[in-house]
């Protein structure tokens, strides 16, 4: 009976492998040779909405000055927007250096959190800062991030659809070569981005948002209560909180915007963990509201279900190896034909990653840089980080959700110094050039 | 209970636990190729062992009575015959065992290490010596224009001429590649005469019928070119006229009105900061004008300066601040829609269908169609109008927003997009159709075809 059980289980996972595999693989030939929507940032307007630019910041003194420096420099309306820094119990110099910055330009509008009975972390920080807008519409970057000139125009134009809940544009991470790690997750992110979200928007499937270098209904957010401060992943709350309550989340590829990468495999680690356990606490918030939900078509509604479940992959891919493991010690292990083994394997080599091989080759090559999936091999190790990191968040959402503990936030440890990682990417002419090609001449 | 997750002290399980599969899996291969199996190891073991005994087993089983249940016997436990097949094949196999079989082990064990490996010695290359390590390029400064192609090149010339100073003269300058730039005043080219350098000009241009400037031209006067001219790239300072069925291979960019006879072909982009009037036959993909108009049928009578109404009022939502869905915020239809004639929609709109405004029909708020979305006549939309599939305005009608499709847009005779001083875009993915006097106050853009009839 037991073998039984343990046969049909690993049909299951290869099933579920399978699925994902498929899923995958639409995405990818979607970019390749697909139909691609138009994203609204071609739209030339002179109304736009009123906007309010959150940057929560926890001891941000590397970064501070250049995000605030780059939003400062923004081509948006002035008379429609507001920057609101978020000084959340910071001990280093950030709050001095969001006060030099208040100081000199108007549309500053910092919010010190001091007080030592304020709930920590990027939610609650979030929570409180989102009564205080003045906006409609509340765009988020988190402080190690660097805004294109014309980011905010390009991100708040799509809230004119009025179906439009959320956008999310592109991360690019700056710090690519530093060492390998920082060249994985340079890999990772343009298959998750170029490839994944970018087919899910010209699928019209649900694009996820991801909590900065995005943005929301302010109404609709604080008609929700704000943010759920129990959730780590409150970008990702957001999404299927409004996915299942009618509104779409937009992708915009062409808003771009340099990130700083984990430079070490225990801040990857870490950061991986804290996703995990946010997503996977996500999942079992939101399981029976997005199969109940009415605003989602099936098709919709299916790809939403196998994005909720993804940080569940690596659980099924662990408890598979661990299955298949038992059923060859017993000399069970024929079960299935050969061929399904064989997707198995594939399974197990392509989805322990964000983005399977497949779409980071296609991600290189829509980018033009495809030298660097000479390292696409390298992935392997990178999955054996996340299957076990994955699945320990796993536990502990699990934990979270049944005892309703209060988490906290980790913040990613920052490297950048001041100009560290800028020089050849153009930063330097951001202040002086206020024009650029246009996107069709950028291809 | 408060918690940060309590990663760390884990972190390096996975590595532990990674070696010690590689140390059992390389002990377990080697075991095999030196020839130290014992008899306990059953029906697991390592892949040569596993094949082998495979093998093993179908001779045992040739030689095996059939099971006792087969003749309605009682069946005995398996494990007994289980565990005397595996002493038979490794009795077999212990026998078998040679030298040449062991080497055989070894050479696979070889092949399977580099083929394992030999993926991984382009990456070691590539980290040893960096060749593609750069982060992706981000333009920080990048802002939209839509004037780009213009106010660029002008920036270029004006570079490049800057020590020239104020002669008339042939030079060499680099700009994206090495040129020669023709400064002068005013020129008039003769019919068919063909201008193989960059112009830079002050004056005026005129060029005769069927000329040909194979490069950019800055006009700092006005720019009239007769008909079937063939021309890359036009800034011009002053009015231009495009004489009839004139090329344009890149852009014109004007700083006063643009005339565009019948027929002509704007290449990327035609921009002005004032009026750009498009003749029947145009086709296009990217304009920009305050407005873009498209022709008068001969004899037709001027229509009225166009007034916007006076701005909607929406309803105040009985449930603000208690946004449970998107239908407390918008009128929601969750399929096709019939607006009739004369009906007021009094929101934002919703429509995960086909939307149908008749004749007459009045959107105060934004529309957002799944499926198409068509207009009657003289049907007013006070926002935007946004549709996945066609969407389409019968003559005479108004949309004060931006009208964005992902398939085509036709706009019928007389209609108008935006009003005086503002700019709003139209866009289509697929074909923009512009019947005659359209008025639109803005952009437009198309990736397929753009088109007047």
């Amino acid at each position: 009976m037991a073998v039984l059980i343990l046969k049909i289980y690993l049909i299951v996972v290869i099933a579920i492998l399978l699925v994902y595999a498929v899923r995958h693989f639409t995405f990818t030939i979607n970019r390749i040779s697909g139909e691609q929507r138009l994203y609204y940032q071609d739209i030339v307007d002179s109304d736009y909405p009123s906007i309010s630019v959150l940057v929560p910041m926890h001891n941000e003194e590397k970064v501070a000055e250049k995000i605030l420096q780059s939003l400062v420099a923004t081509d948006y309306p002035p008379d429609r927007i507001e920057i609101i820094p978020i000084n959340d119990h910071s001990e280093d110099s950030t709050r001095e250096i969001i006060d030099r910055y208040a100081a000199r330009y108007p549309i500053l509008r910092p919010l010190h959190r001091l007080d030592d009975d304020d709930t920590r972390g990027k939610q609650a920080a979030l929570n409180e800062a989102i009564p205080l807008c003045q906006g409609d519409v509340i765009i988020v970057f988190d402080a190690d991030y660097m805004p294109q000139k014309g980011a905010l125009r390009d991100l708040a134009i799509s809230f004119t659809d009025p179906e439009v809940g959320a956008v999310m544009g592109r991360v690019v991470p700056i710090n690519t070569g530093v060492n390998l790690l920082t060249r994985l997750l340079d890999l990772e992110r343009s298959g998750g981005y170029q490839v994944d979200q970018q087919a899910r928007h010209n699928l019209r499937l649900l694009p996820q948002y991801g909590g900065t270098v995005g943005g929301f209904r302010k109404e609709v957010v604080e008609s929700m209560g704000g943010f759920d401060t129990r959730v780590l992943a409150e970008d990702t709350d957001l999404t299927f909180m409004l996915a299942t309550r009618g509104w779409k989340v937009v992708y915009a590829n062409r808003v771009e915007c340099y990130e700083e990468s984990p430079e070490n495999w225990i801040a990857r680690g870490t950061q991986i963990f804290r996703w995990s356990r946010g997503h996977n606490h996500v999942l079992f918030k939101h399981f029976f509201s997005v199969l109940r939900t009415p605003y989602l078509p099936f098709r919709e509604k299916f790809d939403a279900m196998l994005l909720l479940c993804l940080y569940l992959i690596p659980f099924f891919i662990l408890t598979g190896m661990i299955d298949s493991m038992i059923l060859f010690f017993l000399g069970e292990m024929q079960i299935i034909d050969s061929i399904f083994v064989f997707f198995f394997v594939a399974g197990y080599n392509t989805f322990g990653n964000f983005a399977p091989f497949y779409q980071i080759g296609t991600a290189t090559l829509l980018d033009g840089v495809t030298r660097r999936i000479r390292l696409l091999p390298f992935l392997l190790f990178y999955f054996i980080l996340n299957v076990w990191t994955i699945n320990l968040g796993l536990f502990a959402a699990i934990g979270d959700t049944i005892t309703r503990r209060e988490v906290l936030w980790q913040k990613t440890e920052r490297y950048r110094g001041p100009d560290k990682n800028l020089r050849r990417n153009g930063d330097d002419e951001a202040s002086e050039n206020s024009h650029s090609q246009p996107d069709s001449e950028r291809s | 209970v408060r918690t940060t997750g309590g990663y760390r002290k884990y972190a390096f399980a996975p590595y532990v636990l990674l070696l010690l599969v590689w140390a059992m899996a390389i002990g377990l291969l080697a075991g095999d190729i030196l020839g130290m199996h014992d008899g306990h190891t059953r029906s697991g073991g390592s892949v040569v062992a596993q094949m082998q005994a495979g093998e093993d087993g179908v001779q045992a089983d040739a030689q095996t009575p059939a099971p006792a249940d087969v003749y309605g016997e009682r069946k005995p436990s398996r494990r007994p015959d289980r565990e005397r097949f595996t002493e038979e094949r490794f009795t077999l196999r212990s026998t078998e065992t040679s030298g040449l079989a062991t080497m055989l082990k070894a050479l696979i064990f070889l092949i399977f290490l580099m083929m394992f490996l030999t993926p991984f010695i382009p990456g070691l290359i590539e980290l040893q010596n960096p060749t593609d390590d750069e982060a992706l390029p981000v333009d920080l400064g990048y802002a939209k224009d839509p004037r780009y192609f213009g106010h660029s090149f002008r920036r270029m010339i004006h570079g490049a001429v800057e020590s020239a100073g104020d002669v008339e003269a042939m030079i060499n300058v680099k700009l994206s590649r090495q040129e020669k730039i023709e400064i002068g005043g005013a020129k008039t080219t003769a019919e068919g005469e063909r201008t193989p350098h960059v112009l830079f000009l002050r004056g005026d241009l005129e060029g005769g019928a069927n000329a040909v400037f194979e490069k950019e031209a800055y006009v700092q006067g006005n720019a009239f070119l007769q008909a079937n001219t063939v021309l890359r790239a036009l800034a011009c300072d002053g009015n231009v006229v495009l004489g009839p069925y004139t090329r344009v291979f890149r852009w014109v960019d004007a700083e006063g009105n643009v005339m565009i006879e019948q027929g002509c072909h704007l290449g990327v982009s035609a921009a002005s900061a004032k009026t750009i009037m498009l003749g029947p036959e145009t086709s296009f993909r990217r304009l920009f004008g305050a407005p873009v108009r498209t022709h008068s049928p001969a004899g037709a009578t001027a229509k009225p300066t166009f007034t916007p109404p006076p701005p909607p009022v929406q309803p105040t939502n009985p449930r603000r601040g208690k946004l449970r869905s998107i239908e407390d915020q918008v009128e929601f239809v969750n399929g096709d829609l019939t607006v009739y004639e004369g009906d007021v929609v009094p929101r934002d709109l919703v429509c995960r269908g086909n939307l149908v405004a008749k004749d007459g029909a009045v959107f105060h708020g934004t529309i957002r169609a799944h499926g198409s979305a068509v207009f009657g006549k003289n049907a007013t939309v006070f926002g935007s109008v946004f549709a996945e599939e066609e969407i389409s305005f019968d003559d005479d009608c108004q949309v004060l927003g931006n009208v964005f499709g992902q398939d085509t847009v036709f706009l019928g005779k007389g209609c108008r997009i935006g009003q005086r001083d503002k700019i709003k875009s139209v866009i289509a993915k697929k074909a923009v159709t512009f019947s005659s006097e359209v008025v639109i106050y803005g952009f437009v853009l198309t990736e397929g075809k753009g088109r007047v009839l």
